[in-house]
């Protein structure tokens, strides 16, 4: 029990605040005048004195308490709430400082602290309790960093993953003798001479979109024109056909023995025929007849393609693709080497070229012991 | 020397600025630096509302604005906040004052 020597004239007053103060456990010793509070400390020794407000020398009474009992902690209650004057009592020295209406919560709380008020620290740093909000703010602050980062370098690895698939140059196919490659917009077209079927690839993926199966013909060459798909059969056969759902044949030709090539410039059929290592354009007539005839001037070729009136050939013993002169096939513009197949594991059967790059693909050496390669390769000059 | 105690801690005013419905309330600051200062006081302030501080210390007054940090009650039922200094002038003028009064 805490005891208080509360002064007031008041009676009424005094019995009000001692009222909340006994609820809180105070034990109050009430005195109207200055003489009576020099009597109570001297005979009780309270351990805080409440000094009321009620007359405009509240001031002079404070200063007057505090120098009489300078070991008593002083509690000043005003009238009204008013900061300022709050202040200035409390650098007067009071303790604290209330105000009407009292509160028994205000009125514990200063009870509590009475004789035992905190001292101020001056400092440079930040308080101590500050300095561990620092710490769990530098520590969040750290963590937040940290998350970025991994989140960062996460981002960064699926950047390096996707740039690491967009790099990717070689696909492994599922068959393992493929013979010809041709693109057609989105997708490409691999014929697999073994299986005597065309594959239908999404150039994205190379997944297999479809397979169509070819019965009676085992295809070494294809070329694609806009509405038509052109075959060439191991035995020199050529078939035009629709590209339809299942390349229905519209037009067989007859057969060129020893052809392996082919490719369409948009108004000729061009074949190379690897026994006699001849190119020749042809009109597309019934007999695809011959309009003119060249010597192949590199080893042997074993595809042909047309990028817009340029003539390319894939020169698959030297491993090199050949750009011809349109005017005169028979001679050589450049030769572009092919270092993938450098290591002899595959040897190049097709060509094809999407727009943007040439693509190989190859069948394993010795034939069939893996499965059918695809190259992407570098853009060759002069494209 | 980078810190000094003061016997008691210093009587100040508090205005809630972000509350004008608030009056003047006051306190005693426990605690300053150049970031902030912390306060005891008999009412509770809420985190993140500005503050105008006015404090007189050794003859020197001050009235910064600042920004409730943290703000907690303690066992005794004070309640002790850290107001947290707005501005970079303010936090200068206390530094200045500090290393003075520190020297």
């Amino acid at each position: 029990m805490i005891s208080i020597a509360l002064l007031s004239s008041s009676e009424e007053k005094r019995r009000e605040i001692s009222l909340l103060l006994g609820e809180i456990g105070g034990l109050v010793y009430g005195v109207d005048n200055l003489a009576g509070l020099k009597e109570v400390i001297g005979a009780q020794s309270p351990r805080i004195i409440m000094a009321l407000e009620e007359n405009p020398a509240f001031e002079e009474l404070v200063r007057e308490i505090i120098s009489l009992f300078p070991q008593t902690p002083v509690i000043s209650i005003i009238s009204s709430r008013d900061a300022k004057r709050a202040v200035k009592l409390m650098l007067l020295g009071s303790e604290e400082v209330l105000s009407f209406p009292l509160s028994k919560e205000q009125l514990r709380a200063a009870l509590n602290r009475a004789g035992k008020l905190p001292t101020a620290s001056l400092s440079l740093v930040p308080p101590a309790s500050l300095r561990g909000l620092y710490f769990y703010a530098f520590f969040f602050a750290a963590l937040l960093a940290l998350g970025l980062t991994g989140w960062m370098i996460h981002k960064h690895t699926e950047t390096l993953r996707a740039a690491e698939l967009s790099q990717k140059n070689s696909w492994a196919l599922p068959y393992f003798y493929p013979s010809a490659l041709a693109f057609d917009g989105d997708n490409a077209w691999i014929a697999d001479w073994f299986s005597q079927s065309l594959y239908e690839h999404s150039t994205g993926s190379w997944d297999v979109k479809r397979v169509i199966h070819f019965p009676n013909e085992m295809p070494v060459s294809i070329a694609i024109t806009p509405n038509s798909i052109w075959t060439v059969d191991a035995s020199g056969k050529i078939v035009r056909r629709l590209k339809n759902l299942n390349l229905t044949p519209v037009e067989d030709y007859d057969q060129l023995p020893g052809t392996t090539a082919i490719a369409f410039d948009g108004l000729y059929l061009w074949t190379y025929n690897s026994a006699s290592k001849r190119l020749s354009k042809r009109l597309t007539n019934s007999r695809l007849s011959e309009v003119a005839s060249y010597p192949y001037p590199g080893a042997q070729a074993t595809a042909l393609v047309f990028i817009h009136n340029s003539l390319w050939s894939l020169d698959a013993p030297d491993r090199e693709i050949l750009l011809h002169d349109i005017n005169h096939p028979d001679q050589i513009i450049s030769k572009t080497p092919l270092p993938e197949y450098s290591n002899g594991k595959y040897a190049p059967t097709g060509l094809g070229f999407d727009g943007k790059n040439f693509w190989t693909v190859a069948q394993s050496l010795p034939a069939g012991s893996a499965k059918a390669i695809l190259f992407r390769h570098k853009k060759p000059n002069p494209l | 020397m980078r810190k000094t105690i003061l016997p008691r801690a210093v009587p100040a005013r508090f205005l809630v600025v972000s509350d004008p419905s608030r009056s003047e309330d006051w306190g005693r600051l426990t605690g300053l630096s150049p970031q902030g200062a912390l306060v005891s006081s008999l009412g509770p302030f809420k985190v993140g509302s500005r503050i105008l501080l006015s404090w007189e210390i050794h003859g020197q007054k001050f009235e910064l604005e600042g920004r409730v940090l943290t703000a907690k009650q303690e066992i005794s039922g004070y309640f002790t906040s850290f107001i947290f200094f707005i501005r970079t002038p303010d936090r200068r003028k206390i530094s200045s004052f500090l290393i003075d009064f520190l020297s």
